[in-house]
């Protein structure tokens, strides 16, 4: 159950193509994470999904089932909006047992159906209150709930934690992951929260422009992004871009920059203009200079917690780089060194953006 | 009335003048629409000897209610004299069934166009912002050859039709606006619940629509219990409602004019509009401040 397949989706609104040829498989019981930035089409996509919004051309296909022509409230999914949509003249249990009562189930089914999604999402003490009167994190419990309290195979989520604080984000992150562990269920969750992403993925789409560019496992879009569109989107801070040259000299492959050679390993490449993308924890950072180090002066430093990271100035370039823990850390207008490490370089091509 | 004063200004001297100018002006206003209020009721509450006593703005010496029941029951017209009752039922008559259907059927119009993409409906749409200030008198003729065929001409069906026709662009409008102004989601959500076209309309979003029902019930119930035009025209001596009957009572050529009667018919065709003022009223606030609709 809710096993999803888009064949070649389009969907244009009037000259625009929001959706451009989209192929997608999320497997049954699999999380998927639709990333993006504001935009790009991924609440079109939910709604194309869900049957809200006619398509232009390919297909839709729930557990093999072609979706054309098929209702929203016939397609098997729970919904959750970004702007929860709860209904604001029912209480709690009005909005839960809504869709039940639409189906024409009996009474009891009903509330034993609604009691027990109210416990697993601790609503029992608000049954009785209005939308209106709730927290924002009981809203959006509510409207889980509501997505839930189907059975439907397949839910569709989009940007269910965007307007919470920091902290109930997390914390409600940690519940849908557990929910889903719990319940099986196909998930298709909406955000542009990279984090978010990353921390609650089986697999991660990324969606740019009305395009999905990459689909893949959390760790394999952070560490082997297909283009630089994906590598710029995904980590924060972001990756550091530098352009180049590949060439051959006596030392190997190599990329000549403006900060210097920076030698590659691995395999050989084709000679030709790149972007090459080192992570703000590809470098290794010494106040003390060492040999081939790359000479910057700090410009900034920003404590994030668990890490600090330096915004420094090399040979014009700016970049931001991660500070050893447990040594000293250097103040603005320090001079520090950088070693890259060949061996996490990104190469992109500079025409294509490609990762080579 | 917001007035800002800062306290450093020097303008501290103007503000408050303006203030007094502001203040007398809206006291005039005031008095202005009172006054004739005032004379019309103590007026209706005088015997007709004080009246003829001539001081208009004097209290009743000796309060009566008289006036009203005479006005009610027994003044005359031209023809008969049985008072305001035969018109006000024929208002009733005509006011409940236009109002319901008309609400019912503009709500549904609304609802469709809002929501439902329909080949046509820019179109229709243009037609009823168009069709909304036409206005009457161009249609009092090709309304009397309709219904005139329709055969209903002189009933009150046939005044009934003419109200909710009149009503619908304005209504119309009015809900589709409202409608198309509601979260889109909320839509999406009951049609992923399994609500249907009419599941949608009765169960979501008629519940949100207090508030615009309740402006609809005020532009319709005053505007239909007032008309004078359309009764004159499309109704029979049986079938006038209230505010010809009252104007058939007070031009009444015959015996004295009891001044004191008209009064009180006066005051009694206008209470049903002032009464829906205070209720609705009352509602409209309701339905606004309760509304918080993004749940
Ligand atoms: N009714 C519409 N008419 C025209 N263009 C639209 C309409 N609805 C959406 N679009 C366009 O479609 C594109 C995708 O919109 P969509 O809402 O799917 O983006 P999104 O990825 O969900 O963004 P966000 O993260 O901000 O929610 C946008 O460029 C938007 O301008
Ligand atoms: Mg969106």
């Amino acid at each position: 159950m809710g096993k999803v397949t888009l064949r070649n989706l389009s969907l244009s609104i009037g000259p625009e193509r929001v959706l451009d040829d989209l192929n997608l498989t999320v497997e049954q019981g699999e999380l998927l994470v639709l990333l993006g930035p504001s935009g790009c089409g991924k609440s079109t996509l939910l709604q194309a999904i869900a049957g809200l919004t006619g398509i232009s051309g390919g297909q839709v296909l729930i557990d093999g089932r072609d979706m054309a022509g098929v209702d929203p409230g016939r397609r098997g999914i729970g919904m959750v909006f970004q702007s929860y949509a709860l209904y604001p003249q029912m209480s709690v249990r009005g909005n839960l047992r809504f869709a039940l009562k639409n189906a024409g189930l009996p009474r009891a089914e009903i509330a034993a159906r609604v009691d027990r999604v109210a416990a697993m999402l601790q609503l029992d003490g608000v049954m009785a209150r209005k939308p209106s009167a709730l927290s924002g994190g009981q809203r959006q419990r509510v409207a889980i709930g509501r997505a839930l309290v189907r059975d439907a195979g397949l839910l569709l989520l989009d940007e269910p934690l965007s307007n919470l604080d920091a902290r109930l984000r997390n914390d409600l992150r940690a519940e849908i992951r557990r929910l889903h562990d719990a319940t099986g269920r196909t998930m298709i969750h909406v955000t542009h929260d990279q984090v978010e992403a990353l921390g609650l993925a089986d697999r991660i789409a990324v969606m740019q422009g009305g395009r999905i560019v990459q689909v893949d496992t959390p760790e394999r879009i952070y560490r082997q992004p297909d283009t630089l569109f994906v590598a710029q989107f995904i980590g924060a801070p972001g990756i550091n871009l530098v352009p180049g040259q590949v060439l051959r000299d006596d030392d190997g492959w190599a990329v000549a920059t403006d900060l210097g050679r920076i030698g590659l390993d691995g395999p050989p490449r084709a000679p030709g203009q790149v972007q090459l993308g080192l992570r703000p924890e590809h470098f290794v950072t010494d106040t003390q200079p060492r040999p081939g180090a790359i000479r910057a002066q700090v410009d900034r430093v920003e404590p994030l917690g668990a890490d600090t990271y330096l915004h420094v100035t090399a040979a014009a370039q700016r970049l931001v780089v991660r500070a050893l823990s447990g040594r000293d850390i250097p103040a603005p207008g320090a001079t520090v060194y950088l070693s890259p490490d060949p061996a996490q370089a990104l190469l992109f091509d500079a025409q294509t953006g490609r990762r080579m | 009335m917001i007035i800002v004063e800062h306290p450093e200004s020097h303008a501290g001297r103007g503000w408050r003048l303006g203030r007094v100018v502001v203040h007398v002006t809206l006291a005039v206003v005031c008095l202005f629409y009172l006054l004739p209020l005032y004379v019309m009721v103590v007026t209706a509450l005088k015997p007709m000897a004080e009246i003829r006593a001539g001081h208009l703005l004097a209290l009743p010496a000796a309060p009566t209610l008289a006036p009203w029941a005479a006005a009610w029951s027994t003044a005359c017209t031209g023809l008969s004299c049985d008072g305001l009752a035969p018109g006000f039922w024929n208002s009733v008559r005509i006011l409940v069934p236009s109002v319901l259907l008309s609400v019912a059927i503009a709500s549904l119009n609304g609802y469709v166009l809002a929501f439902w993409r329909m080949r046509g409906s820019q179109v229709l749409f243009a037609v009823l912002i168009f069709g909304a200030f036409i206005p009457y008198q161009v249609l009092l003729y090709p309304m009397v050859m309709l219904l005139r065929g329709l055969g209903i001409y002189g009933d009150l069906t046939g005044l009934v039709l003419v109200h909710v026709l009149l009503g619908l662009p304005i209504l119309t409008l009015l809900f589709r606006n409202f409608f198309a102004g509601l979260p889109p989601d909320l839509i999406h959500a009951a049609r992923i619940d399994g609500a249907g076209f009419w599941g949608v309309f009765l169960r979501v979003l008629m519940p949100l629509s207090a508030p615009v029902c309740a402006v609809a019930l005020m532009l319709q119930v005053t505007g239909i219990w007032n008309d004078f035009l359309f009764g004159i025209v499309f109704a029979r001596p049986e079938t006038y409602p209230m505010t010809v009957q009252l104007n058939n009572i007070v031009n009444a050529t015959q015996g004295v004019r009891l001044y004191n009667v008209d009064m009180a018919a006066t005051l009694l065709t206008g209470l049903v509009p002032l009464m829906v003022y205070v209720v609705a009223g009352r509602l409209f606030l309701r339905g606004l401040l309760s509304g918080a609709v993004r749940g």
